[in-house]
């Protein structure tokens, strides 16, 4: 009874929302206005700087995110309940024919089940967990406190979406504007994927404090001749650095930031009521695509829910008749 | 429990749904509408950034050409039209003279070099040329935004919440003959 009302509910939210992406204009970025319900179909940027491998499915991509989904209610009423959700990295970068950059927000998307790739079961005992997903799951504490059940119990899983280079994407949200540091812009966000070098920022900590006292690279790095280093020249004594001590760490240089060139980024909306998708909807479909199979699937809960609930009451008035002959 | 009672039940859900449906289209229609004046106010953001760079541009124009006599003027009146226009078509045939006024001033750079080397000239071409680029696009994106209207309210049920409303048919913004034919600007480069 209760899935089928849940069902109805959900009916009522995806009319909602079919309407509003047929209703909005597709946007440029390079033109597009900061505020609520901007639309755009851009791509994915493909850089083989950001590109990962994810460590579930082994598939390359630009970002992943994993939810993890807990199994609750029993017979009919099961179903998988969202936990958490972590990401590879806080923005994915998009861009159209305007050549404008804007960011996604990953963890204020709403990702439509199309991009929604590989779903493990942890219950599913011919598929054995890559140890690295393992280690990413202890590393950011998603397995405290029922770490033993998490294992033994066959409750979980994780449904991964990938987000992969030059893909084409549908994307409606809230415009905002670009922060200056790459931070996840909603507090729950703060999951984030990624073993730091503790070695390596030690490193660098105590060398740019060293090298920002030192007289001879003062000397060096000194343009204007004020016997200090300004702001613009203190920057680039730590950008020379960097590239010198990610060269002893054998590492590449830094990604290209397109955080600096964003026209703004996609984020979660403040506005709207129960029916509204507060997220940021995306999919691989187009605009025509999603607003056809949205329709379909609204449809569908738009009588199955109903239905569904009528038939889980008359399964319980059948029940309590069986058990009491003469309830009245 | 009879069939009679389940079937109410089910029509219960219905007429919910009914009432959700009912409330959103009027409700979308509202947006809908909003959505144009959104998308209108977004050019008039444009219009007003290219009305305060036109006086720089003629003052920086004016050091190595001469005018014909009025044209500056008659940049100037249009420029006022477009802040003073109330209607869309006001506007729209104000900012199209004004696009191709400037586009005919800018043209002028390439036949100055002296003109073509002076930074803010060259500065003030990146800006305009960068603004008439977004005023394009959100030109096209208030033609669509008016079209989703313009269609709507014509369709059933819509139809009969728009009349409620008192919503109408609005004006796209259109490019004239002015914005289509080559600006003719009579001027002379000083020695």
């Amino acid at each position: 009874m209760g899935v089928g009302a849940l069902v109805f509910f959900q009916s009522l939210k995806k009319i909602k929302l079919q309407r509003k992406i047929k209703d909005i204009s597709t946007s440029r970025i390079a033109s597009a206005a900061m505020g609520e319900s901007v639309e755009i179909h851009a791509t994915v940027i493909n850089d083989p700087q950001h590109t990962i491998v994810s460590p579930l499915s082994q598939k390359t991509c630009i970002a992943f995110t994993w939810e993890l989904q807990k199994e609750v209610g029993s017979g009919k009423n099961r179903r998988w309940e969202f936990q958490f959700r972590f990401y590879s990295t806080p923005f994915v970068y998009v861009t159209d024919e305007s050549r404008g950059v804007a960011a996604l927000d990953l963890s204020s998307c709403e990702f439509q089940d199309d991009l929604k790739q590989k779903q493990v079961a942890f219950n599913d005992s011919s598929y054995s967990i890559p140890p690295a997903v393992l280690d990413i799951l202890k590393q950011n504490k998603m397995l405290s406190g029922e770490e033993k059940s998490f294992f033994f119990s066959n409750n979980y899983r994780l449904v991964e979406t990938l987000i992969g280079p030059n893909e084409k994407m549908y994307i409606l949200g809230t415009a905002a504007l670009t922060p200056k540091i790459e931070m996840p812009l909603t507090k729950n966000a703060s999951l984030l994927f990624g073993k730091r070098n503790f070695n390596f920022i030690n490193r660098l900590k105590s060398a740019f404090r060293l090298r920002r006292t030192d007289p001879a690279t003062i000397k060096a790095y000194d343009a204007n001749g004020n016997s200090r280093l300004d702001e613009e020249e203190t920057l680039k004594l730590y950008k020379d650095m960097e590239e010198n001590i990610l060269r002893e760490f054998n590492q590449s240089a830094p990604p290209v930031d397109y955080l600096k060139t964003c026209k703004f980024v996609f984020t979660r909306s403040k506005e709207g009521n129960i029916f509204d998708s507060h997220g940021v909807i995306v999919s691989r479909k187009t605009q025509k695509q999603l607003v056809d199979s949205l329709q379909f699937s609204a449809l569908l809960s738009f009588f199955g829910g109903p239905a569904m609930f009528v038939l889980g009451l008359w399964i319980l008035w059948n029940k309590y008749n069986s058990r009491n002959p003469y309830p009245y | 429990m009879g069939v009679t009672v389940m079937i109410l039940i089910f029509g219960m859900f219905m007429v919910v749904g009914l009432i959700f449906f009912i409330i959103n289209i009027y409700n979308s229609l509202l947006v809908v509408k909003e959505n144009v004046n959104k998308a209108w106010a977004n050019i008039d953001v444009i219009l007003k950034q290219r009305y305060d760079e036109i006086p720089q541009l003629i003052k920086i124009c004016e050091q190595y050409v001469q005018f014909e006599q009025g044209m500056v003027q008659k940049i100037m009146n249009a420029r006022e039209k477009m802040i003073q226009g109330k209607t869309v078509k006001e506007k729209a045939d104000a900012s199209n003279a004004i696009t191709a006024s400037v586009g005919g001033i800018m043209a002028l750079g390439e036949s100055n070099p002296e003109l073509k080397s002076n930074t803010n000239f060259m500065q003030i071409q990146n800006r305009l040329s960068g603004l008439e680029e977004n005023l394009a696009d959100r030109r096209e994106l208030y033609n669509d935004s008016v079209n989703i209207l313009n269609t709507r309210i014509q369709q059933i049920p819509d139809v009969f919440f728009a009349g409620m409303l008192g919503m109408n048919r609005r004006e796209m913004f259109q490019v004239s003959e002015v914005e289509r034919a080559l600006p003719n600007l009579d001027i002379k480069f000083k020695r």
